[in-house]
């Protein structure tokens, strides 16, 4: 719908053309699309292992040899600090029997070393020792040659590292493109960046990605999904309320809403203390603190599977609004299961004190033990569940809400912007370059 | 790896040639060759040191590059650690220290004096570690 479609269509194994699977014309998305294999098979070939998949932060890594474990297109990855302070991503594998060689989800280590023979790597890749090496002559044994496997690309964006298995890919900041200008409100308005508190939350979805991701610019199930949190008065009661503010379409399948509070200073500027307020004019443009100033929380996706929520919002009764910035990665374990990667950021410049009631506000609303997240996964895992039924897939979802309506012209950020969040066409720009992806790999593949 | 200079085994002199001294970084292990045998030597608190590079757990060569933030000596393959000082271990799996020398510097260059103790590094040392774990 808002970008120029793709006109040649290639078939699925059972004749189903693939372009009638997303019909954003219509607001129509085949509900096969969140369960069947063969789909899930092409989304790794022309997404996962095409695109900037998001691997870690910049803060992640403060001594050398400090190093975490991640999952790229699903297939492990290290990235860990060398000797010469630069953040090195590798597959993590040995060269040897392909064991994974780092098990932990991050720490500190002066080699990577294999469980299994023991063969061990520098922090830079390059294979140090070999068990029993005296047992090999060196035409058969050269080392040089077996380093570990590099990270095709690795680029970083205000602090947060991105990998992509493609050679071909575009820099990482054309990829990003215009969402780069909303990125820049989470983590680039402040005078020493952002940075991770803590360490990520991780646990598994029986969920397709896809219905994570969407439901990342999703703000009209709050009252129903979320009716718990609204009967505790830690929502605004009426339904409606929250139906202000933009749908954003930023192109290439990144998406987000923004999304306006009370009409009160305090909740404007994403509703960060004003001592972190006062350092935007030095880091973002007049036009970016005019969508800040105008918003009090904002959830959204950059495609494919980083989701970010800046949401403010009481952690309990007792507490004030507070908000909090949690970036998330759907990496895709199957076509219905889905691991959750989750991450708090906080501006370095903020007090120890607002530091402390963000990250608890998050713990107590997202993440495993969140009231919010309980409410979302049973929702996605029942979506996913019942998506995959026969009978139920003779019959597409409906996504079709204020498809009527047409982009804002004065909106002073880029993209394609509706004058709601409640609506469903920044959703279906996230379906529609899904689709995309995979008719132009397709293609590509096939006159390669 | 360093060519053994005039100094040698050849003659009487204990004492060989194996590195310029500018070629030494802080803290950073190099490794040299003396008669076919592999030794470390590293400069720390303007000091330096030598070691058998053979580690004496699983007889796995060290690796060059620096020493730890603990300022030890580190097995690349299952993480023993050394004392560059006096090759006292200080971490398992190891149990046996490693074989230091004398080193100094002289005129610029790095000496090292072996006397004759250089560890063998090859199917001998696997014959005396069977015999000495049969006669235990």
């Amino acid at each position: 719908m808002t970008e120029p479609s793709i006109s040649r269509d290639i078939c699925l194994n059972d004749g189903t053309s693939l372009k009638s699977l997303v019909n954003t014309d219509t607001g129509r998305i085949a509900r096969r699309i969140f369960s069947d294999p063969e789909l899930f098979e092409l989304e790794k070939a022309h997404i996962f292992r095409k695109a900037w998949c998001f691997l870690a932060h910049e803060s992640e890594f403060s001594d050398v040899g400090d190093f975490v474990t991640r999952s790229l297109a699903g297939e492990p990855v290290v990235l860990i600090k060398d000797d010469q302070d630069q953040i090195r991503a590798f597959l993590n594998s040995c060269r040897h029997r392909g064991m994974r060689l780092c098990r932990t989800d991050d720490g500190n280590t002066s080699y990577l070393r294999c469980p299994y023979h023991g063969w061990s790597y520098g922090k830079d890749g390059t294979l140090v020792s070999v068990f029993a090496e005296g047992f090999y002559v060196e035409k058969f044994l050269k080392k040089d040659e077996l380093g570990l496997i590099p990270v095709t690309k690795v680029e970083t964006y205000k602090g947060l590292i991105f990998g992509t298995w493609d050679e071909n890919a575009p820099s990482l900041s054309e990829f990003l493109g215009d969402m780069k200008f909303y990125i820049d409100m989470f983590v680039g308005r402040t005078n020493a960046g952002a940075e991770i508190v803590g360490t990520a939350q991780i646990w598994d979805s029986n969920a397709n990605w896809k219905l994570l991701a969407e439901n990342s610019c999703d703000n009209q199930h709050l009252h129903t999904a979320h009716g718990s949190v609204v009967q505790l008065g830690l929502l605004p009661p009426d339904p409606l309320m929250l139906a202000g503010g933009n749908l954003v379409d930023a192109g290439g399948g990144h998406i987000l809403h923004l999304v306006p509070g009370p009409p009160d200073p305090f909740f404007e500027d994403l509703g960060l203390p004003f001592e972190l307020r006062a350092e935007f004019p030095a880091n973002l443009s007049e036009a970016q603190r005019s969508v800040a100033k105008r918003t009090s929380f904002s959830v959204g996706n950059v495609f494919p599977n980083l989701s970010f929520l800046h949401v403010m919002i009481q952690g309990d009764p007792e507490t004030p609004p507070t908000p909090f910035l949690n970036f998330r990665v759907w990496e895709p374990l199957s076509a219905t299961k889905t691991r959750i990667r989750s991450f708090v950021l906080v501006d370095r410049g903020a007090s120890a004190e607002f530091r402390k009631r963000s990250f608890e506000t998050y713990v107590r609303t997202f993440g495993p033990g969140g009231i919010f997240e309980q409410d979302d996964m049973e929702n996605l895992e029942e979506c996913t569940k019942v998506n995959s039924g026969l009978i139920a897939q003779r019959y597409p979802l409906h996504h079709a809400m204020s498809l009527h309506m047409e982009p804002v012209k004065d909106f002073p950020g880029p993209g394609n912007v509706w004058p709601t969040s409640f609506g469903e066409t920044a959703q279906l720009a996230f379906y529609q370059h899904w689709q995309d992806c995979l008719l132009t790999g397709e293609q590509l593949e096939l006159a390669a | 790896m360093h060519q053994v200079g005039l100094m040698s085994l050849e003659n009487d002199n204990p004492w060989v040639e194996v590195a310029d001294e500018a070629q030494l970084e802080d803290n950073k292990i190099k490794l040299v060759r003396v008669k076919d045998v592999k030794i470390g030597i590293v400069k720390r608190h303007g000091r330096i040191f030598a070691f058998s590079a053979m580690c004496t757990h699983a007889r796995i060569f060290l690796a060059p590059g620096r020493l730890g933030a603990d300022g030890l000596i580190e097995c690349p393959m299952h993480g023993a650690k050394f004392s560059p000082e006096d090759g006292a271990v200080r971490c398992a799996p190891a149990t046996e220290p490693l074989l230091v020398y004398d080193a100094k510097i002289l005129s610029g260059k790095i000496v090292v004096n072996c006397e004759g103790r250089l560890q063998a590094q090859s199917k001998e040392a696997v014959a005396s570690a069977w015999a000495k774990w049969t006669t235990q």
